[in-house]
């Protein structure tokens, strides 16, 4: 389990906003935690896989996409907000994360 | 009556890189059947694309999605007929399929159009 600190979740976010600012081809500086991800950015699947599989090769995470899939529906992600939060939880608890409450 | 329509479009290019090491890409294993990958492997940087735009449209047109539902990429196999030009068939199972059924099994018209850059996908649920 990894301890998320002030400088994970500051990389996080950054990451984040930057693969959607450069994937939907926005000013990193209008993409809040607020911004919807589908309606605001266009964003799609495709671009929801591509920053997971990010996030799992930089971390060296163990956890596969359908725990995400299982995670995702009890907890959807809309905003960037909601999914710097959810990377940060895949990031602490990896293939647990289906266990925490 | 329509009851279901969804439309997807990706960029090719965004796929190139999940083809390399294709058998051991979790992208490729999460998103495709063993069946589609076998059915695709004449040539997997057409079909690919065709195929997750078919699965991303179907999505659309029974309004539910594999982050919002227990509906999942498998539930939807597009499998083609390479003895018949251009023919294929959607196959649902799961979740997918009971949609499908709670929606009256209504008739399904697809079209794909793929050139160099973009492939897309059209799903229609239309009862007559």
């Amino acid at each position: 389990m990894t301890v998320i600190t002030e400088d994970i979740k500051k990389e996080v976010k950054e990451i984040v906003i930057d693969f959607f600012a450069e994937e939907c081809e926005i000013d990193p500086q209008k993409i809040t935690d607020a911004t919807h991800i589908f309606d605001d950015l266009d964003g799609d699947s495709l671009m929801f896989l591509e920053l997971i599989e990010i996030f799992k090769k930089k971390y060296d995470l163990d956890i596969e996409l359908k725990t995400i899939g299982k995670y995702s529906i009890k907890n959807p992600v809309r905003t960037i907000g909601e999914l710097i939060n959810m990377q940060l939880l895949i990031i602490e608890h990896e293939n647990n994360i289906l266990n925490i409450d | 009556m329509i009851v279901g329509c969804g439309i997807d479009i990706e960029e090719r290019e965004r796929f190139t890189k999940h083809l390399v090491g294709i058998h051991n890409s979790e992208f490729i294993k999460f998103v495709y059947t063993p069946d589609e990958i076998s059915n695709y492997k004449s040539n997997y940087q057409f079909f690919i694309p065709i195929s997750f735009c078919c699965k991303e449209a179907f999505f659309k047109a029974i309004g539910n999605s594999w982050t919002t539902s227990p509906v999942c990429w498998h539930d939807i196999e597009l499998l083609f007929n390479h003895s018949q030009d251009s023919k294929y068939e959607i196959k649902l199972s799961g979740f997918a399929n009971q949609i499908y059924k709670d929606l009256n099994c209504p008739r399904i018209l697809s079209e794909y159009h793929i050139d160099n850059e973009k492939a897309s996908f059209e799903v229609i649920l239309i009862h007559e």
